[in-house]
Order: structure tokens, then C-alpha cells, then sequence
């Protein structure tokens, strides 16, 4: 059927052929399933290989977005040298004498430790002993009583070594600093070495004059300006050395403690201890910072400090940290909300975040937990696109990826743990994308398949019907009229039925007048269904009725020839019954020849009970070779009617599967009035009842043959339709 | 009489199915019964005669004869008569007979009318249409 397929344009099947492309002909639900596996396995091997750590970051940026810290206590004021501070006292760096006023100030007002977020890494050059050798040349005695002045830095020593001031130390990525050095505070940890502990190659301090004076030293990364700042370090390893970061320190230095502890397991740090308070850090020992929203009330300006217009109360036991946040001064930091802030800021939001114990935490249990959801929602992809229908498991994957969502957000929320939902997400959506490619992609080439077969079908059908109407009219178009009106004459009345089955049979009637007097008319029946056993009995007809018509052969001898001429071309092997008779109109003398066909009915015209009429008789045509066929004679008396059927009549199948056999047949057509086309609607009528719905399984075919009996040339005129 | 006992010889198919029923065939000596069931006609008539290829293969002299018996048959069709035509003559192409042995009436009536029984020599029931062919048969079948 390829080149009726070819020939049907079928715009649903171009348009549906999407399924077919070359990337998507071999995407079945189970070549999908172990795509989706392998995607979702791709996507899982990157976030354990932290492919891209900026993803999983701005998951957490998005949760400090959407759940900032609450600013419970206030433990830290920043004393800034901002802007106006600059135009009041002049620009940066300030003599070490202000800086000294600056301390001395806050100091007086009794806080719990003062951080110097500052380095005072070169002596002062504002300093008198500084200008000495310049003015030497000019004034030696000018020059001597500057020498003999307290030296700035000593002052601001002075000042730190009064308060309990804890001064920034640099950690510095290259060691080309010398590293000077100093009092550094000692860091006990209890445990192994912390080998995964963040490290500097080398240390930057202020001079040892100004650093001796320091009650604490903490240390400060020189990190890049311009960095997301999401995590800080608690304890951090400077060329070589263990020390407490800058907010550790001042917390140690306000607690009066005289060292930081730092307990280890493995090669990690699991807690920075001060005295009895424990802060879980990652292995790093770093903490994640849980910022809160910027607020003008950790500020207070370094100018309104040293023109005593701030109140003791701000800085009375509050951690105190001094810090530069003029903009031009470039100490500016990003922090996960997207603010630039400065990074005495950060250290205070790291205080406020350590005081209120609300730190976030990434232990590296969560990481497998997210692994877990990965897969769980991969296979959920996997297992649901093949059970579920598409809109089923896209709403199951939706649901789970929410529920996933929703359980990070409290995980956040009510325990501050940093969960990444993308890398998860990504897995999920990589394999469910897949699973339902796949399971569209093999539901449509369904669809294409059961139209395909459709299609094929609907052409099978179409041909079949084709021919069998082919054969049916083959059929129909060899026979003659029903109502016998190609013979009008006065001495005979035909009337005729054809039933063909659904599947057409070889069922044949024919009747013409051989000369004046003489009637000629068969009925056949071939062996076999549709258009093969059309065409053999169109030929039977044919040659029976040439050989009729060629002139003065007797029946038999009509007979033997059309038997010759069918047996010499059947390939078929099929066979024909027959009954053949010829009537002699104006005597009623008939003869008749029956090739294994039923036997005629007589239906006397005294209407007494039919009867068949039985002679000799042979097989069916083409049966046995060379069947010497017998010639039976009889008289009919006018009114006479012979009434000639196929099997199909007398082996019609009723609704219970009984045949309507020939006893029954004969009886029902007693008491019949006269006239062909009577006896003709009798059978008719009785085949329709004894059927009833069922479908004719043989065709069934009647010819009925009144002899009106010679004088009728006379009595009436041509009644040959006519019926009662 | 319905028949009994097995097919042994090897060189004969298994039987074979026929429409909704069996086409039973039994073994008596060098007689083969084949018993159609129920109706015949063009809906399982090619179905018919694929299932008695293997035994009329063997109709011949030397082999088997074939005795088609028709006692559960209800009903033939000219379809079905065409079959047993086919048979008739492969069966006397070879050399072989074909016979019909215990048909029930409306079957008869209709061999009868279509004057088959000229093709074919037909018997009462299974045991006179083997004693007619082979008493070595009858003999194995009064055995059982």
C-alpha cells in the first residue's frame, strides 16, 4: 500500500512529524528515561564539583534578600571618619595626636573594648621629631625643642595603651611584606592542627611603638574591594601564625579573656571558643554573616565625637569601633543584599550577628541533602512522566520542586542554614524536560502509528468495497430486468429476485425466447465470493446463452458445450450449479436440465401443494470432466408456475441459526394466488421474516416462470408485470 | 460413531485448527478419519483444506486412504462442497480416494441435490467405510 500512502496528504501527519526529526526519532520513554538519568547525573556531578560556585551563591544571596536578620541588640557603635569629619579636621590621614584625642574620647565614656579598624603602619610624618631634620639647617635650637617634644605616635600610644583599644592587623596575600614583629594573642586550640584554617603569607602591622601599646590585635584580610562579602573569618593563620580575628578580639578584649579557643576535629575547626561562648564556624573557621539592613544608628561621626556632641550613653559598654567610611577613602565592600557598605560595618554586623547567636550555617551534611533532592526530583521526573500523564507529573514536578523550595526557606528562616534549591532545581527541570520530550515525543508517534493504521485501513476498506461493488455490478449488469419485461409476451409472466450477500456471490438468473415459441431461462449459482466468481458467472452466462441462441441445439447439447468451454479456462477450480429449462410457449411442454442445483418448484395452477420436480440430474459444471448431462421433460398446464431459487433461499440462516429448509420453503409458498410477481414478494417477504436482522451470509436469487397457456395471446394483452 | 484414538504416525501434521473448532483426525492403520465440525463454508473453508493438506499429501498408493467424516457436520456451503471437490480431485490426481461416511441429513440432502455423491463413494458411518477400504483398519477399529 506504500504508493497510496505516498498519495494521501495528510497536513496533520506534516505537522505532527515533529516527533521524527533526526534528534528526537530514537526518544522513547525508556531511551528518555536514561537520558533524564544521565542529565540529571551530569547536573549533580557539576554542583558537587561546585561547577559554578556563583549559582549556589546566589541561592544565599537570595535567601539574606528575602529573610534579613532582625537587629536584636546592638552591641557595636562604629565611630566614623566620614566625610564631614574630613572637613572639619582635615584630610586623611589625621595627625596621630587626633586620632589619640579621638580614643581618649570615647574611652572616657567607659565602653567594653575600642577597635581600631586603622594601621598605623608608617611613623607619623606630621610628627615634630619628623620635622627636626628638616628645619636643622635653619633653626638648630627650633629644631632641637621639636626633637625633644612627645613624638605623635607616642601620644596615640599613650591613648591606646589607656583603654582597652584592640588595633587591626593585615593579613596580606604576598609575602613581600616584611612582617614585623609584635605581640600577637595567643590562640589554643584543642584539637588537631587546623590544616583547612584560612592562611596569609605575611602580616601587617603598625610600628611597634603604637602596636606594644595594644591590649588586642586582630586580624583584618586585605580583601579586594568590590567583593561580595558573605563570609568572615573568626581565626585566621598570618605568616605562620594563629590569630583571633578582629571582631574575635575585641569581644576577647571586652571579656577580659587572655586568650581565644579554637576546637578542631579533623583538619577543620568546628567552634571558636571565648571562655564559655562557642561559635560553630565552617571547617575554615569562618562564620556566614547574616546581615541585617543597613542602619544609620550604628553610626556616629568622628567630627560630632571630637566636638563632644555625642552622648556618654552611646558608647557606655559597647564594643566601639573606628573605622573610616568616607567614600574617597575606597574601604568599601559588597554585601549579599547588594549594598556597598564600609568595612567597619561589616565587622559590626559580624558582632551584632555573634552577640545575638545568629550566624547562618552550611554544615556539610546539607550539601548531601541537596544531592539527595536532586535525585529524589529527577526521579520523580523518571518514574512519574512514564506512569502519569504529561499534565499529571508536570504538576507533581512543580509541586516537589515548591515543597523544595518551602523547606529550604524554613530551613533559613527558623535555623538560619543556608540550603541551595538552583543546583537541585536544575537537575530536577534538566530530567523532567527530558521525560517529557520523551513522552510527547512517543505519544505523538502514537498518534501517527494508530493514523497511519487508520489510514491503511480506511484503503483496505476502500479497495475491498470497490471491489465488491466492482463485482456487484458485474453482477447486476448481466442480469436481466426483475419484472420480466425484456420477454413481453401474453403467454408468460417472469418475475425475479436477487439478494446478493454483503460479500458477493456468483449467484446468476437469465431468461430470453429462443425463437417464437420457445422461453429460455436458467438459474446458477458459482462456487465462491467476489469478483472471481463474478466474472466466471458472467462467462457461464455468456456461453450458455451463445450456445442457446446458436439455433437448434437441444438443451443437453447446450449444456455439454458451455461445460467444455468453462472446464478448458478455470483456474480457479470454481464450480457452477445450474438449472436450465427451456418452455415451450404454446404447448407448455418443457424441458429442463439441473447441473447440482435445487430442484425446481412446481406451483400448480389448481393450486394444489407445490412440488419439486425431480429427474435426473449431474454435478455442478466443471465438477466431474465430460458429465454426460440428462434432458428431463414435463408438461405444464396454463397457470403453471415454476418457481427456481439458489441455496441462499433454502439455506437461509434464521436468527437462531436454523436454516429455512426446503420442506418449510415449499409448504410457505401454498395457497399462493396467481401471477410471477406474487410468488416472487411470497419469498421475498418470508426471507425477510425468517432473516430477521441478521446479515445474509449467501446471496439468494429467484426466478418464478408462469405459462398463461397459449390462447392468453388472445385472452390478454401482455400482463407480463402485472401482479395481483 | 465419533471417533476415537490418536494420529500415529509421524509423517502426518499435528491436528489443525479449523474456524472455532478442531479438525479431529484419527489414525486407524492406513486410514486417516478427518472429522469437520460444525458448518463449512467460505468463512473457514480455506482454513479447511490447509488442514487436510498434510493428510491428503499422503492419500495415495502406499499411503493412506482418507475418509472425511461429516457426522458432526451441520451445514456446507457450495464453499465447503468446493473443498471436498479440490480434495476429490488432488486424492485422484495421486492415485489415492477420498470417501464420506456418516453424513447427517440436511448435509446429505445437500450432496444429494449438488450430486457430489457422484464424486465421492459414500458410507452409512466411519466403521462400514472402513471396511469397504482396508480390513486391516475395520480391524484395529473394532479393536477400540
Amino acid at each position: 500500500m506504500s504508493e497510496s500512502r505516498g498519495a494521501i496528504h495528510d497536513p496533520d501527519d506534516i505537522a505532527l512529524a515533529w516527533s521524527e526529526r533526526a534528534g528526537l526519532r530514537g526518544l522513547s520513554i525508556r531511551s528518555g528515561r536514561v537520558l533524564a538519568i544521565a542529565a540529571a547525573g551530569v547536573v549533580l556531578l557539576l554542583s558537587l564539583l561546585d561547577f559554578s560556585q556563583g549559582l549556589r551563591l546566589a541561592t544565599f544571596d537570595l535567601w539574606q534578600r528575602v529573610f534579613p536578620r532582625d537587629r536584636a541588640s546592638a552591641p557595636a557603635v562604629i565611630v566614623a571618619i566620614d566625610e564631614a569629619s574630613l572637613a572639619a579636621h582635615g584630610q586623611w590621614p589625621w595627625p596621630r595626636t587626633l586620632m589619640a584625642a579621638l580614643i581618649e574620647r570615647v574611652a572616657a565614656n567607659h565602653p567594653a573594648a575600642i577597635g581600631v579598624d586603622v594601621l598605623f603602619s608608617e611613623p607619623d610624618r606630621l610628627s615634630p621629631e619628623q620635622l627636626a631634620p628638616m628645619l636643622a639647617a635653619d633653626d638648630t635650637a627650633l629644631a632641637q625643642r621639636l626633637a625633644s617634644l612627645p613624638t605623635h605616635d607616642a601620644q596615640l600610644a599613650h591613648a591606646i595603651g589607656a583603654a582597652p583599644v584592640v588595633l587591626a592587623v593585615a593579613g596580606m596575600p604576598e609575602s613581600e611584606v616584611p612582617t614585623a614583629a609584635g605581640r600577637t594573642t595567643p590562640v589554643l586550640v584543642r584539637g588537631p592542627d587546623p590544616a583547612a584554617i584560612a592562611s596569609h603569607a605575611a602580616l601587617l602591622r603598625s610600628i611597634p611603638a603604637i602596636d606594644v601599646a595594644a591590649k588586642g590585635h586582630g586580624l583584618i584580610s586585605a580583601e579586594p574591594s568590590g567583593r561580595v562579602v558573605r563570609r568572615a573569618p573568626l581565626v585566621a593563620r598570618a605568616a605562620g601564625t594563629l590569630m583571633p580575628a578582629f571582631s574575635v578580639e575585641l569581644l576577647r578584649v571586652a571579656a577580659g579573656l587572655p586568650a581565644v579557643g579554637l576546637d578542631t576535629a579533623g583538619s577543620g575547626v568546628k567552634a571558636v571558643e571565648l571562655g564559655d561562648l562557642g561559635i560553630p564556624t565552617d571547617r575554615d573557621g569562618a562564620v556566614w554573616i547574616h546581615f541585617a539592613p543597613r542602619s544609620a544608628q550604628r553610626f556616629v561621626s568622628a567630627g560630632d565625637v571630637l566636638a563632644g556632641k555625642v552622648g556618654a550613653e552611646v558608647f557606655d559598654r559597647k564594643l566601639v569601633i573606628i573605622g573610616l567610611t568616607a567614600l574617597g577613602l575606597l574601604d568599601f565592600h559588597v554585601i549579599p543584599t547588594g549594598e556597598r557598605v564600609p568595612g567597619a560595618e561589616i565587622h559590626a554586623q559580624l558582632l551584632e550577628g555573634i552577640f545575638d547567636q545568629d550566624l547562618l550555617r552550611r554544615p556539610g551534611w546539607l550539601a548531601w541533602i541537596e544531592a539527595l533532592a536532586l535525585v529524589g526530583l529527577a526521579a520523580l521526573a523518571v518514574v512519574g512522566a512514564a506512569r502519569w500523564r504529561p499534565r499529571t507529573s508536570l504538576i507533581a514536578g512543580v509541586g516537589a520542586a515548591a515543597a523544595l523550595v518551602l523547606i529550604a526557606a524554613i530551613l533559613m528562616r527558623s535555623g538560619g542554614l543556608l540550603m541551595d534549591v538552583t543546583w537541585p532545581l536544575l537537575g530536577g527541570v534538566a530530567a523532567f524536560t527530558v521525560m517529557l520530550m520523551a513522552t510527547l515525543a512517543e505519544s505523538d508517534r502514537q498518534r501517527r502509528v494508530l493514523r497511519r493504521a487508520l489510514n491503511e485501513e480506511r484503503i483496505a476498506t476502500a479497495r475491498n468495497a470497490g471491489e465488491q461493488e466492482a463485482a456487484r455490478r458485474v453482477q447486476m449488469g448481466m442480469l436481466p430486468p426483475v419484472d420480466g419485461r425484456t420477454v413481453a409476451d401474453p403467454r408468460v409472466a417472469i418475475a425475479a429476485l436477487a439478494e446478493p450477500a454483503r460479500s458477493v456471490g456468483g449467484d446468476l438468473y437469465d431468461y430470453f425466447l429462443l425463437d417464437e415459441r420457445r422461453l429460455f431461462f436458467m438459474v446458477g449459482d458459482v462456487a465462491g465470493k467476489g469478483l472471481p466468481a463474478a466474472l466466471f458467472m458472467s462467462v457461464a452466462k455468456a456461453l450458455l446463452k451463445s450456445a442457446a441462441l446458436r439455433g437448434t441445439n437441444p438443451l443437453d447439447a447446450i449444456i455439454d458445450e458451455a461445460h467444455d468451454e468453462l472446464a478448458r479456462d478455470n483456474p480457479g477450480q470454481l464450480f457452477i450449479t445450474l438449472f436450465v429449462g427451456i418452455l415451450d410457449l404454446d404447448s407448455g411442454a418443457l424441458e429442463w436440465c439441473n447441473a447440482g442445483h435445487e430442484p425446481a418448484l412446481l406451483l400448480p395452477a389448481d393450486a394444489s401443494a407445490p412440488h419439486p420436480l425431480y429427474g435426473a440430474s449431474g454435478p455442478p459444471l466443471c465438477v466431474i470432466e465430460n458429465y454426460p448431462y440428462e434432458v428431463n421433460r414435463d408438461t405444464l398446464v396454463p397457470m403453471d408456475r415454476l418457481c427456481i431459487v439458489t441455496d441462499g433461499v433454502t439455506e437461509a440462516h434464521g436468527a437462531g441459526d436454523e436454516l429455512l429448509g426446503r420442506e418449510r420453503f415449499a409448504r410457505s409458498l401454498a395457497n399462493i394466488g396467481a401471477g410471477a410477481a406474487g410468488v416472487r414478494d411470497a419469498i421475498h417477504a418470508l426471507l425477510t421474516a425468517h432473516g430477521g436482522e441478521r446479515e445474509r451470509a449467501d446471496d439468494a436469487t429467484v426466478l418464478v416462470v408462469e405459462w398463461r397457456g397459449a390462447g392468453s395471446a388472445t385472452d390478454r394483452g401482455g400482463g407480463a408485470t402485472s401482479a395481483p | 460413531m465419533p471417533p476415537s484414538g490418536e494420529v500415529s504416525s509421524s509423517a502426518i501434521a499435528p491436528v489443525g485448527r479449523i474456524g472455532a473448532g478442531l479438525l479431529p483426525a484419527s489414525r486407524y492403520a492406513d486410514v486417516v478419519v478427518v472429522a469437520p465440525q460444525d458448518r463449512l463454508d467460505h468463512a473457514n473453508g480455506d482454513a479447511f483444506s490447509l488442514a487436510l493438506e498434510p493428510y491428503l499429501a499422503d492419500c495415495r498408493p502406499g499411503g493412506i486412504h482418507l475418509v472425511l467424516d461429516l457426522s458432526a457436520l451441520r451445514y456446507v456451503s457450495s464453499a465447503g462442497l468446493r473443498c471436498f471437490m479440490l480434495a476429490a480431485k488432488q486424492a485422484k490426481a495421486q492415485g489415492g480416494e477420498v470417501v464420506i461416511a456418516g453424513m447427517q441429513a440436511v448435509v446429505r440432502e445437500i450432496f444429494e441435490i449438488s450430486r457430489f455423491t457422484l464424486l465421492f463413494k459414500v458410507f452409512d458411518d466411519v466403521s462400514a467405510a472402513l471396511e469397504a477400504l482396508s480390513p486391516r483398519a475395520a480391524q484395529v477399529h473394532r479393536g477400540r
